[in-house]
């Protein structure tokens, strides 16, 4: 099965035991790489998904990064998302260089940075990548700047397991991940992990309550990550939006027509914005992909260890293509599945550097639905309307919710005016038209406006049966008002659909 | 009537020797002429069934509390009280000799209870009048030794409000007492009689919830001349219609009078005379404000829903005026009972034993509240989403009668289910191909096809196979691993349908 987005907040970084690290003189061999893991200061402004004409105050965070060739940094997007300042700053100077972020991928949470002024990379080697992965046991190093000092740290351990993880920073992308038991720390993340002096990881993520469960992102992700953006651009990972079912019950197997001696998985639902949309259907038998077999599991020999037959996929970049055989009614066909990734609204994948859309009218808020809102409702989830959202956001797709839109438009808030008195129902429901005219995505309701029902502006909401009227010719000024009152920058914020 | 002081201590002997004399309040100094030997302590073995097993029992459990005789043979108590039992026992006060009672008739939507018992020896209470708001209660309890202790109360409040997973709301008090309650059923009286029974008591605040005799008095007359009746819904849902704006949209342009209907309920009394978007501007002869209240001849200021519910019985007509068109009108409403049954996802507050199969390790069932709850108090955010939006937005809305959601809670693992065994509460869609939206369905397609192979869930696009020629052995199997006595339970049915008729013969 593809990952099922749930909804939690983010984790960055989280606090385990403070390990102090090794005495540096025992280091000898690491010098060049000690000087070439920096500091990140940002100061950052988060998008408040309430209020969506705003973001946060400016706070201020740290993690670490690393120079690569190239005169760039490395470190993990969640470093630098938001960013509205970025300066880096070396070992044992004092001097902060203002960085600007070049690529970012917020789905395998990696970013490469860019320093202004070249100077910065002055008498740096950058690291070098290793070319394999270690194996469970080998030894790595952690480098970088944690929390309980201001100076580089360097903590130890052992690779205790290699699985493939959720992504914290996006919320809902799983790729492999490497757990170590270092110490890794808030401010570790976007450092270095090192096998035999070279690159083999990148520290991100932890867990809350947990004890010496450091997670890094490996080699394998990032050489994905570097193959992407060699053509300039960050694409990301393709979606192959398949959803399989294991065929062990030899009864399904059976009824599939599966001769004896093959196996493999049953595709249980495409998604419409995957890869494999019009390629694949359910009831396809993957038998094998790339020429391997895959087991009755998903499970595929690879290399001597047994892997998810996904890990095919996620080695691959958009336009490559994937090549499998098939059973479709009785029948062996092979079949090739470019690979690509469609823009998918409806995957509400957690947003960074974007202001959230919205538009008032009548001091009547509308904004999409989306991760960064729901995360804000707490104890609002236990009330039906956001449970509705929940379902919505979960089931859109495989429930068929989404019809012709390209968004779920919510009313999120009222600005109170004389206007608005009444309007003090429908929070959190999904608007379905507006004077009559359905709403597809926020775009649609400046054009809805425009034609009143008979003086009143009409707003239906999904399941709802009683509608939110308003008197249209008392909007207009209301809103002129309710602008300057509440010191809002404008009454909408509508991305053109090019950019979308 | 004799009056002991509190500072004579009674002893149980003294107690029992003095029988059913030691009548008074033993904490207020108030004068007083009640007649406690009306109260009963009732006592209950209780054994729910599981809802998420369904063919399993949870231990037994014990409950007590009180009932108050109001005839001859006939105490009222909470319907909570008396829920799934096994075994109810009534006693006076303290005393040791019990006493075997059985339930006449229960209504778990207004929470009451008509048992059958001898009451030779209690002297049964009077119904009291409608009280207001600031009138003065005594609510009366028992210590273990049976002494009475009865606290001054004031009614605080009156409102048409919900029971704890009730479909409906229903008029009841909110009372201030300054006696630490310690069980359901005590009674509350005002100048002697019976005012209600207490059904929560929050210590924090002091405060109780009180089931009015207005309520009690109907559900026992109800009761007493079956057939049951149960209360009276009109079949619609309606909102306040405050807002200028909407006012004016809906062409009214007087006074602060009318509310919005929102939705019928087909073939329901509302939907015969009214629909969504008409406006009611009286009921039953009383008008009805822009936020839904009228005034009551008893208890004043009251939700229009106590109109319907609260003073009428199913099967009345009532009159109603009606705003549509820019006409304003008089129509005829019949009022229906209201029948968990007909909804999509029953609530099921009685807890009543659920059908269900198991048919090669899979729990098939319906969805219903009782379901959902034994999820515990985070039951929204910890069961299936898509199950907790279909209870949440269309309960009520079947789309054909008698439809209904079959689940698969689960499987219980087999050799026959290998594969599947970790699906759980997924929404089944077909069995063998056939669409299922009952369990009537269930059974059938089990009896016609001899076993169900095939099951299709809503979230995959292909069924779920298992074995034709190893199920008989796996049924058997799975029984004897899981120590299931019964692998399917089936309510006896009607024979004229699964849907009771909406008309009530009276």
């Amino acid at each position: 099965m593809s990952c099922t987005p749930s909804i939690h907040h983010m984790i960055r970084a989280l606090l385990l035991s403070l390990t102090l690290g090794l005495p540096l003189s025992s280091l000898a061999g690491l010098d060049h790489q000690r000087q070439s893991v920096v500091k990140i200061f940002v100061t950052l402004q988060q998008e408040d998904f309430r209020q969506p004409w705003q973001s946060s105050p400016p706070m201020s965070g740290s993690g670490s990064g690393f120079i690569i060739k190239g005169k760039r940094l490395m470190t993990n997007a969640h470093v630098v998302s938001d960013a509205r300042f970025i300066e880096v700053q070396r070992e044992g100077d004092t001097r902060k260089f203002p960085a600007r972020v070049r690529f970012i991928a917020h789905d395998c949470d990696i970013a490469v940075l860019e320093v202004i002024d070249e100077a910065f990379f002055e008498g740096t080697q950058p690291l070098t990548f290793g070319s394999s992965l270690p194996n469970l046991n080998d030894a790595v190093v952690v480098l970088g700047y944690p929390m309980g000092g201001g100076r580089l740290s360097l903590t130890k351990g052992v690779v205790s397991r290699i699985d493939y993880n959720l992504y914290a920073h996006s919320s809902i992308d799983s790729h492999l991940v490497m757990q170590v038991d270092a110490a890794i720390n808030p401010g570790n993340s976007g450092g270095p992990v090192l096998f035999n002096n070279k690159v083999i990881g990148i520290a991100f993520q932890g867990i809350a309550a947990s004890q010496n469960i450091g997670y890094t992102i490996p080699l394998p992700v990032i050489e994905h990550f570097l193959k992407d953006i060699e053509d300039g651009t960050y694409d990301g990972y393709p979606e192959l939006g398949v959803d399989h079912l294991r065929t062990e019950n030899p009864a399904l197997r059976a009824s599939l027509g599966l001769p004896p001696g093959s196996s493999g998985v049953v595709v249980a639902n495409i998604d419409p914005y995957g890869a494999a949309a019009g390629l694949l259907q359910p009831r396809d038998v993957l038998l094998s992909i790339d020429g391997h077999p895959i087991a009755n599991d998903g499970s595929v020999k690879l290399e001597g260890n047994s892997v998810e037959y996904t890990e095919f996929i996620e080695r691959k970049q958009c336009t490559e293509n994937i090549y499998f055989t098939i059973w479709r009614e009785d029948k062996t066909l092979a079949i090739v599945v470019p690979l690509k990734r469609k823009p998918d609204p409806f995957i509400f994948r957690q947003t960074y550097d974007e202001k959230p859309e919205y538009l008032i009218i009548g001091g009547l808020i509308f904004s999409p639905l989306s991760r960064g809102y729901l995360a804000t409702l707490g104890a609002e989830l236990n009330t039906p309307a956001a449970q509705h959202l929940l379902y919505t956001a979960r089931y859109s797709k495989l429930d068929h919710l989404i019809k012709d839109r390209t968004q779920f438009i919510l009313l999120i808030g009222r600005l109170p005016h004389p206007v608005n008195t009444y309007c003090t129902s429908h929070f959190n429901q999904i608007l379905a038209s507006v004077n009559g005219h359905p709403i597809r995505n926020i775009s649609d309701i400046p054009e809805a406006l425009k034609k009143s029902s008979q003086g009143f502006h009409v707003f239906r909401f999904e399941g709802q049966d009683d509608p939110l009227i308003m008197d249209a010719n008392q909007t207009v000024q209301a809103d002129t008002e309710i602008l300057t009152q509440y010191s809002l920058p404008s009454l909408s914020h509508i991305q053109s659909q090019e950019t979308k | 009537m004799k009056r002991i002081s509190p500072m004579v201590p009674l002893t149980r002997q003294t107690f029992l020797a003095i029988g059913l004399m030691a009548l008074l309040s033993l904490t207020t100094q108030a004068e007083t002429n009640l007649l406690p030997g009306c109260v009963a302590e009732v006592l209950v073995t209780v054994q729910k069934f599981d809802a998420h097993f369904p063919w399993k029992k949870s231990r037994p459990e014990s409950r007590a509390g009180y009932g108050v005789v109001m005839a001859d043979g006939q105490l009222i108590t909470t319907e909570d009280l008396v829920r799934n039992a096994m075994l109810i026992e009534i006693q006076h006060p303290g005393g040791a000799i019990k006493t075997t009672a059985r339930v006449i008739e229960t209504d778990p939507r207004i929470n009451a209870a008509l048992l059958a018992a001898p009451t030779a020896d209690y002297t049964p209470a009077q119904w009291g009048e409608p009280v207001r708001t600031g009138a003065k209660i005594q609510i009366v309890q028992f210590d273990e030794a049976g002494q009475q202790q009865s606290g001054e109360g004031r009614i605080t409040g009156i409102q048409v409000a919900q029971l704890p997973n009730a479909p409906l709301s229903i008029l009841t008090f909110q009372a201030l007492t300054d006696l630490k309650l310690e069980r359901v059923g005590s009674p509350a009286f005002h100048e002697g009689k019976l005012a209600g029974l207490i059904m929560e008591y929050d210590d924090a605040t002091q405060t109780s919830l009180v089931l009015p005799t207005a309520i009690l008095k109907r559900f026992m007359e109800d009761a007493s001349a079956p057939p049951y009746r149960g209360i009276a819904i009109a079949g619609m849902t309606w909102a306040p219609l405050v807002a200028p704006a909407n006012r004016k949209f809906y062409g009214l342009t007087n006074d602060n009078q009318g509310v919005l209907v929102l939705r019928t309920i087909p073939g329901s009394g509302a939907a015969a005379v009214l629909q969504s978007g008409d406006v009611i501007l009286k009921w039953d002869g009383y008008a009805i404000d822009s936020q839904g209240y009228y005034t009551d001849p008893d208890f004043g200021r009251l939700v229009l829903i106590h109109q319907i519910s609260g003073r009428r019985h199913p099967g009345d007509i009532v009159t109603v005026t009606r705003w549509r068109n820019q006409k304003s009108e008089e129509v005829q409403l019949k009022l229906d009972a209201y029948n968990d049954s007909k909804s999509l996802v029953p609530l099921n507050i009685e807890g009543e034993q659920a059908e269900y199969l198991i048919e090669g390790g899979f729990i098939f069932r319906e969805l219903s509240a009782d379901y959902l709850l034994t999820y515990g108090a985070q039951w929204m955010v910890r069961s299936n989403p898509r199950l907790v939006d279909l209870y949440l937005t269309r309960a009520q809305s079947p789309n054909k009668p008698g439809e209904r959601i079959i689940i698969l809670t689960g499987v219980l693992p087999d050799p026959i289910n290998v594969g599947y065994q970790e699906i759980r509460d997924e929404l089944v869609t077909q069995l063998n191909g056939k669409p299922v939206s009952s369990m009537n369905d269930v059974f059938a397609i089990r009896d016609q096809d001899g076993g169900i192979t095939h099951i299709r869930l809503k979230t995959l696009g292909l069924d779920l196979v298992l074995d034709k020629a190893m199920l008989p052995d796996a049924n058997r199997r799975i029984a004897t691993l899981y120590g299931i006595l019964k692998r399917e339970h089936r309510k006896p049915r009607p024979a004229l349908g699964p849907l009771r008729s909406n008309t009530i013969p009276r």
